[in-house]
């Protein structure tokens, strides 16, 4: 499945453009605020119904001298074609599949994927734990839909933990009675979430050192462990250990263990690429990341995501540039690229030319 | 108009019923006879004036009987006891007729969340009831299959185990989607349900 054709109305500075792309590599270009991550974003939003920096609201996606924005966009896949229409106000945002205004959001998320690699994505590695938990929350629901529901679950009896202890911390002694039951609740579901990480690692760890190797001359040997409080094998031991926790949890009236706090530590050649890698080695270490991503989804099912590179060239040395490039063109997804230059770029077959300029887009 | 709009925002408050009804219920209202409307608010206000709940089952019942219809019939077979969280449940299952047991009405669920604990609904009387030489034998859980059902059938399960160690316990589970109010269930399935249970 790729991205066919897009028009895009009073999105951002993008006020009026209908533009049909290739199924290989895109390439966006043009000046600084042109509109390059804009067009990025058109395709990002309609495939993850938000916006690229999460605090951004509706009304910032709507062009200034406009009251509405719509989003039409046409998928193929092999002959048929899903036709997408996202109109946004600012107050609410509407999903039009296939003319159906009804349809299951996490359903269609499931069906239509990106990946998208910013400047700030350096953050996955550098950033606190949130932030790799949120990369791999959003990469496991692309493999496994229920993964999300799973997360809803856990994160209300979560909440329904953390509201226990606080009213026994406060003297409710009955509540002593229900927190019994929630911790059997809260090991089920932890487990459960715990199941679907470990399956994904497994066959994702490998994709991750290959694609890493291959984007580096460097034999790098990296590799990934997933931290955890727990043996989550044991279902005893984990209501154990949960239990042996339970004075100071009522201490600090919140539940203070369980997969949300679960970390990935990123190794390269024994060392933790967060304390010891140079800005542009962890940059090719998340570049990596989501791309060994896209490959794994590819390799499960074949509606794999779109990926979306924004201002990659910039940091990259001309080496690293080469081996990124050649590596793209194996992957067989449809991609698009931006950038200030087209010179930044490698020339590769498969490849197309779109510049843009104060919102107005050109094949080249 | 003052008077109108006081109408209208009393009506908004039930539940189901969003602004644009309340207003189309309140001019409909407008257009009806004075003893038309009597009469409906007199039937209105007689539910509290004339209703309590049974003290056996906790099923609303008229204030002059001493326990509700269900509890009284003596027909019915007493050993089994269904436990739903509202009355409408209770009633959806009688409308299929099936069933010719007991009730427990807890009206409600626990709900930490929501602040809802364990004295907040009726828990306590069904323990009581299952106490010493009890009639009853078997006790089957209808709450909705949630986290909050789970949990308090569980709570309840562990405190009625403590009382009396000779009562079946039991749950309806098939039939029943996952995350459907059991209100909403098709009359069908729910007697499937409580035939089926685990
Ligand atoms: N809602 C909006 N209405 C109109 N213009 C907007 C809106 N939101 C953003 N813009 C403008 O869009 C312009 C282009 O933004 P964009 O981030 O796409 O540029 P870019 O081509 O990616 O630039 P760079 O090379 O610096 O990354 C900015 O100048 C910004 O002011
Ligand atoms: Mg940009
Ligand atoms: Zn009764």
């Amino acid at each position: 499945m790729f991205l066919k054709n897009i028009k895009i109305n009073n999105f951002r500075n993008i006020q009026n453009e209908d533009i049909n792309f290739s199924k290989n590599i895109n390439i966006i270009y043009g000046d600084n605020g042109n509109g390059k991550t804009n067009l990025l974003e058109s395709i990002y939003y309609t495939t993850s119904l938000k916006p690229i920096k999460k605090k951004h609201k509706l009304i910032h996606l709507i062009n200034e001298n406009s009251k509405a924005s719509i989003i039409k966009s046409t998928f193929e896949n092999n002959d048929y074609k899903e036709i997408i229409k996202i109109a946004i106000t600012p107050e609410k945002k509407a999903l039009i599949y296939n003319q159906n205004n009804n349809t299951n959001i996490q359903s269609y998320l499931h069906k239509f994927k990106s990946v998208l690699f910013t400047p700030d994505d350096l953050m996955i590695i550098k950033g606190e734990p949130q932030k790799r938990r949120d990369f791999f929350n959003k990469a496991i629901f692309h493999l496994n839909q229920y993964y999300y529901s799973n997360l809803i679950e856990y994160n209300k009896i979560l909440k329904t933990r953390n509201k226990i202890l606080k009213d026994i911390a406060e003297g409710d002694k009955r509540q002593l009675a229900i927190l019994e039951i929630i911790n059997e609740q809260f090991t089920d579901i932890s487990l459960k979430i715990y199941q679907n990480r470990i399956n994904y690692l497994i066959n994702y760890i490998p994709i991750l050192i290959n694609t890493v190797n291959q984007l580096s001359k460097k034999d790098f040997l990296p590799y990934l462990i997933y931290k955890t409080d727990f043996n989550y094998k044991n279902r005893d031991d984990f209501l154990s250990k949960l239990k042996s926790k339970q004075k100071r949890e009522i201490l600090y009236k919140r539940t203070l263990t369980g997969p949300h706090f679960d970390d990935y530590k990123i190794i390269t050649n024994d060392k933790e690429i967060k304390f010891f890698g140079s800005q542009g080695e962890i940059r090719l270490f998340t570049l990596a990341m989501k791309i060994a991503h896209i490959i794994y989804v590819k390799e499960t099912t074949n509606n794999y995501p779109i990926l979306l590179l924004d201002d990659i060239s910039s940091e990259l040395d001309s080496n690293r540039k080469e081996f990124l490039f050649n590596f793209l063109k194996t992957i067989d997804s449809q991609i698009f690229i931006t950038t200030t230059a087209i010179n930044h770029i490698p020339k590769l077959e498969n490849m197309d030319f779109l510049e843009i300029k104060n919102g107005k887009t050109n094949w080249k | 108009m003052v008077i109108v709009e006081r109408l209208i925002n009393e009506l908004s408050k039930l539940p189901g019923i969003g602004r644009k009804s309340a207003m189309r219920l309140a001019f409909h209202l407008l257009n009806q006879s004075l003893d038309d409307l009597t009469d409906l608010s007199k039937a209105i206000i007689e539910v509290p004036m004339n209703i309590k709940e049974c003290d056996i089952c906790h099923n609303f019942m008229d204030k002059k009987d001493n326990v509700c219809s269900i509890c009284s019939d003596n027909k019915r077979n007493k050993e089994k006891v269904v436990v739903i969280s509202t009355v409408q449940d209770l009633m959806a299952i009688e409308e299929v007729g099936h069933y010719r047991g007991q009730y427990h009405v807890l009206h409600g669920l626990i709900s930490p969340l929501k602040g809802i604990g364990i004295d907040d609904i009726r828990l306590d009387s069904l323990v009581e009831r299952v106490k010493g030489e009890s009639e009853i034998k078997e006790i089957i859980f209808a709450l909705t299959p949630n986290t909050d059902g789970e949990t308090t059938s569980i709570y309840l399960k562990n405190s009625i185990q403590k009382v009396n160690n000779n009562i079946k316990i039991t749950q309806i589970a098939k039939g029943v989607p996952i995350g459907s109010e059991i209100e909403y269930v098709d009359k069908m399935t729910l007697m499937k349900a409580i035939e089926n249970r685990t």
